[in-house]
């Protein structure tokens, strides 16, 4: 059992600024996006890229009605998506499941905030 | 061999002047009083290139015999009592004659009504002359693509006919590919009324088609047939045909065996890379490729390692995704012993490649 694994203040993790931890050997990143937490392995299970350097935006995704038609996509924001730089392979940041292939995972951990703190709960 | 044969592919060679009485006015009396020229220009023909090889395949050749079942094919429009004899010669019980003159479907660009009354003569002529359910002889009704109301009206008129199991359409020059969604209304009906599609490859030739200025036919005909497959196959995975369609029956003929694991692989490294092109996909195009996709067998590679054939078949789905086709009287036909003398395959699954999927995806 690991203990609780202090991340830093949550002011200073966002979209664009992750913080970065070890938990039992494994780099993990921690950001936020639209007033969430997350907090996923950073090594792309591709070729290794940095996950945590990459977008973070809701997958997109495609509704269909009627043969003819087209399909109308949209960013589904309450779906948090983060894609790695390196090649676009793309994970849910709630559960680490790559979006094309939920075969294909990287950890993710519970963030827990007291007091305008960050912690990990492995 | 097995207890029963079926084949999916077999071509019928159409004349045009005995289409023609089929055809609405004004395009048969343009047909039948024009003549030579009318009947040479209506179409794009078969594409430059000698499949003969310089006299080297002599089955289809007029006045040849031997071993084999000489046919009219090419040189002259096929007689009806050929298909019989074909299906004698091969051991054939049940078959899907499949139009050679729609072939060149795709090259029909110009305008959209010679390809609609050419599908339109081409299916009453069979129905007329050369399908025999009581014989086993079937077919998929040829659908006129380019123009998709035609395609409609064809499919509802005709597509309840006990000889059309399915409906047929050309791979080769299908622009926009036939993922688009222009040819969904397609896909709907043929869904509904329980008919499956046969996606047939074609395109090859030394002057035309895709890539132009090989300078041997076998360049263009290896890669031609391959590539309009693969074209089609990749637009109805990408555009989410499986998904839209859930029920719809899906054959591809005519491309061997090897290119569709290729293309999974393929497809597979993109989407991984870019699934947010493909948002309709629930998995892996491969796997749509292996759960919702058959594939005729012909013509069948000959790897010097059995290994490599019995892996090509595992990845496009095994025995239960593949189907035997001929292609006869084609050149490069195949007949059933390339794929029963195949040693890897069990009795239980040769029974499935020649015959009973087959069976059950036409219901024959």
């Amino acid at each position: 059992m690991t203990d609780r694994i202090r991340v830093g203040d949550v002011a200073s993790i966002g979209p664009d600024d992750p913080e970065l931890v070890t938990v039992d050997g494994t780099r993990v990143a921690v950001v936020s996006y639209d007033d969430e937490y997350y907090a996923i392995e950073n090594t792309c299970l591709h070729q290794c890229g940095p996950v945590s350097q990459g977008r973070i935006k809701g997958a997109l995704s495609g509704e269909w009605s009627d043969p003819g038609d087209r399909v109308e996509e949209s960013f589904d924001e309450s779906h948090p998506a983060i894609a790695c730089p390196l090649h676009g392979w793309e994970y849910d940041l709630r559960t680490g499941e790559h979006l094309g292939d939920d075969d294909l995972a990287l950890a993710t951990y519970p963030v827990v905030i007291e007091d305008g703190v960050a912690y990990l709960e492995p | 061999m097995t207890t029963r044969l079926i084949d999916l592919d077999v071509h019928f060679h159409e004349s045009l002047s005995t289409l023609s009485e089929y055809f609405d006015e004004p395009w048969r009396t343009r047909l039948q009083e024009g003549g030579t020229y009318a009947e040479f220009g209506f179409g794009p023909g078969g594409g430059s290139g000698d499949r003969g090889v310089g006299g080297r395949v002599k089955r289809e050749q007029d006045g040849e015999r031997g071993d084999v079942v000489d046919t009219s094919y090419p040189n002259a429009g096929m007689t009806p009592e050929e298909i019989p004899d074909g299906m004698e010669y091969l051991g054939v019980d049940q078959c899907l004659v499949l139009s050679h003159k729609l072939l060149g479907a795709g090259s029909y660009v110009a305008d959209d009504e010679r390809l609609g009354q050419l599908a339109k003569g081409s299916a009453e002529y069979m129905l007329d002359h050369v399908l025999d359910p009581s014989a086993g002889i079937y077919s998929a009704l040829p659908v006129p693509y380019s123009d998709v109301d035609a395609s409609l009206d064809l499919i509802e008129r005709l597509g309840t006919e006990e000889a059309f199991r399915g409906i047929y359409m050309v791979t080769g020059g299908a622009e926009p590919p036939l993922g688009n969604r222009k040819y969904e209304p397609i896909y709907e009906l043929a869904e509904e009324m329980g008919l499956p599609v046969v996606f047939h490859t074609g395109g090859s030739g030394l002057d035309s088609y895709h890539t132009k200025g090989y300078s041997k036919f076998i360049e263009t005909h290896t890669l031609g047939f391959l590539e309009s497959n693969m074209s089609q196959l990749t637009s109805l995975l990408i555009q989410g045909i499986p998904e839209k369609f859930p029920d719809l029956k899906m054959v591809f003929l005519e491309s061997g065996v090897f290119w569709v694991g290729a293309l999974g692989q393929r497809l597979d490294t993109e989407y991984l890379k870019r699934q947010s092109e493909a948002p309709l996909l629930e998995q892996r195009p491969s796997d749509y490729i292996r759960d919702r996709f058959y594939f005729g067998t012909q013509p069948i590679e000959n790897p010097r390692n059995p290994d490599h054939m019995e892996a090509a078949i595992e990845m496009l789905g095994g025995a239960d995704s593949l189907m035997y086709a001929s292609d006869y009287p084609h050149w490069d036909f195949d007949r059933p012993q390339s794929i029963t003398d195949l040693e890897f395959l069990s009795d239980a699954e040769k029974e499935r490649i020649m015959w009973r999927n087959a069976a059950e995806v036409f219901d024959l």
